[in-house]
C-alpha cells in the first residue's frame, strides 16, 4: 500500500514550524495565538495534488520545507508554472477566488512539511484581526505579482535565463540545500522539453556553476546563476517576498 | 523503438544529452531536435544561429542534423532568397567552428608529438653519452696491467 500524500505529522501546531515559515515568524504572537489552534503540521509527498483545476480547496497551506508549484493545465496534458510559493508565503486556492473554482492547479513540486489549516477559519480570522487580513492580502499580491512576471517573462526571455531564474528562485527558498528535482519535471514547469533542459543543464555543469547528480541540483555558483537569470529574479527577489514586506511592516 | 542521442554544438562547446530518447523513426527523431532547437534559441536568435544540434543512433552513428537557422521563427518573413543567405552565412559559421576545433587538434597532436620526439632525443643523448663515457671493457682488463707495469722499478 502505497503511503498517504499528506500525512499529518502533528495534531497542533508547532511553535518551531511557525518560525520556518516568514509570514507566520513575522506575526505577532497575539496573532499568530488566533491561528494556532486551527493549524496541522503535515507532511506533504511530491506530486500531490493540492487542489484541481475547476475545484474549491478547502485548505490553505504555509510551507515549511515544501514547494507548491501552481500551474495552468492544457487540453494536451502539458502544464506551465504561473507561481511558486515556498516558506515565504502561504498559498491557499481560495486567495483568487472565480465564481467557477480554480483556473489553476496546485500540486506539491518539492515535499516536505507544511501547516495545514482550512480555510474558512483563516478567512474567519482575517476578518477578526488586521494583521492576518494583511498577510492574506500581501500572499494574493504575491501570487498575482508572480503570474504577471512568469507571464511576460515566459514570452520574452530564452529558456536559459528561465531556467536559471527558476534554479535561483527554488535555491533561495530552501535555504540553498540540495534540489531534488528531475529535468522532465523542470520542463514541465517551464513549458520545455526534458531534452531542452538536459542540454542547458549540462552546458551549467560544464561550466562548473551547478552539479546534477542522481536528480539532486546543487547550486556551485549562486551568483554567476543569479547573472545569467533574467531580471525576474531580482523583481522577484527576496526584498518582495511577503515574509520580507511583513516584517519590514512590523519593524515600520 | 529505437533509441536517439542529441548533441549541441553552440559554437565551439560540444553539449551532449546522454540520456538519449526513443522514437519510432529517424524522421520522428529529427522533428524532436528540430523543436529543441526551437526551445533553445527563442529570444536570443541572433546569438544562436550557428549553433547546431546533432541527431545520433543508439550506436551514436549520424542520424540527421538541425541548424538552428533553419528553425528561425525570427527570420520567416524574410523573401527566401536573404532567409537562405543567413541560413547559409550560419552555416559558413558553424563550419568555421569545426574547421578552428580540427585545426586546434591538429596543433594539439603536433605539440604532444613534438614534446614525445623531444623526450625520445633526450633519452637517445643521454644513452650516448652513457655509452661515449662508459670505459671499454678491453681497457679496463687492461688498465691494471698497465698499472702494474708502471709500478715497476
Amino acid at each position: 500500500m502505497s503511503p498517504p500524500a499528506i500525512t499529518p505529522t502533528q495534531p497542533t501546531a508547532p511553535v518551531a514550524s511557525r518560525v520556518q515559515n516568514g509570514c507566520l515568524a513575522a506575526l505577532s504572537p497575539a496573532a499568530f495565538a488566533l491561528l494556532r489552534p486551527h493549524f496541522v503540521e503535515v507532511t506533504m509527498i511530491e506530486g500531490t495534488v493540492v487542489w484541481e483545476q475547476g475545484a474549491l480547496s478547502g485548505d490553505a497551506f504555509f510551507p515549511v520545507s515544501a514547494l507548491i508549484s501552481i500551474v495552468i493545465p492544457f487540453e494536451t496534458g502539458e502544464s506551465i508554472e504561473v507561481a511558486s510559493i515556498g516558506n515565504e508565503a502561504a498559498v491557499c486556492e481560495q486567495f483568487a477566488p472565480t465564481p467557477y473554482g480554480a483556473a489553476t492547479r496546485g500540486y506539491v513540486y518539492i515535499g516536505g512539511r507544511c501547516l495545514r489549516i482550512p480555510a474558512v477559519q483563516l478567512l474567519a480570522e482575517a476578518d477578526r484581526n488586521r494583521e492576518i487580513a494583511k498577510l492574506l492580502e500581501i500572499c494574493r499580491d504575491w501570487m498575482l505579482a508572480q503570474s504577471q512576471q512568469i507571464a511576460a517573462c515566459n514570452a520574452v526571455h530564452s529558456a536559459e535565463q528561465r531556467l536559471c531564474r527558476w534554479l535561483i528562485q527554488s535555491h533561495q527558498r530552501l535555504a540553498g540545500g540540495g534540489l531534488h528535482a528531475t529535468q522532465e519535471s523542470i520542463g514541465s514547469a517551464l513549458g520545455i522539453r526534458r531534452t531542452t533542459v538536459t542540454l542547458l543543464a549540462q552546458s551549467l555543469q560544464a561550466k562548473g556553476l551547478i552539479q546534477y547528480r542522481r536528480g539532486k541540483i546543487t547550486i556551485a555558483d549562486p551568483a554567476r546563476i543569479e547573472e545569467m537569470a533574467c531580471e525576474c529574479c531580482r523583481t522577484l527577489g527576496r526584498k518582495h517576498w511577503p515574509s520580507t514586506r511583513l516584517r519590514e511592516q512590523h519593524d515600520i | 523503438m529505437p533509441l536517439f542521442y542529441f548533441l549541441l554544438r553552440a559554437g565551439r562547446d560540444n553539449i551532449p544529452d546522454r540520456e538519449g530518447i526513443e522514437f519510432p523513426d529517424q524522421e520522428t527523431a529529427h522533428a524532436h531536435a528540430f523543436a529543441v532547437a526551437r526551445e533553445l534559441m527563442r529570444n536570443r536568435e541572433m546569438k544562436t544561429r550557428a549553433w547546431r544540434i546533432k541527431v545520433r543512433d543508439e550506436d551514436l552513428r549520424p542520424s540527421s542534423e538541425v541548424l538552428f537557422a533553419t528553425a528561425d521563427d525570427s527570420i520567416a518573413h524574410l523573401q527566401p532568397p536573404y532567409r537562405q543567405s543567413v541560413e547559409a552565412l550560419s552555416n559558413s559559421t558553424a563550419n568555421l567552428f569545426d574547421v578552428v576545433d580540427q585545426v586546434q587538434m591538429t596543433l594539439s597532436n603536433v605539440r604532444e608529438t613534438l614534446a614525445r620526439a623531444d623526450e625520445m632525443m633526450a633519452q637517445l643523448r643521454q644513452h650516448i653519452s652513457e655509452v661515449v663515457h662508459e670505459p671499454h671493457p678491453a681497457i679496463t682488463r687492461t688498465q691494471p696491467a698497465l698499472k702494474r707495469k708502471e709500478g715497476r722499478p
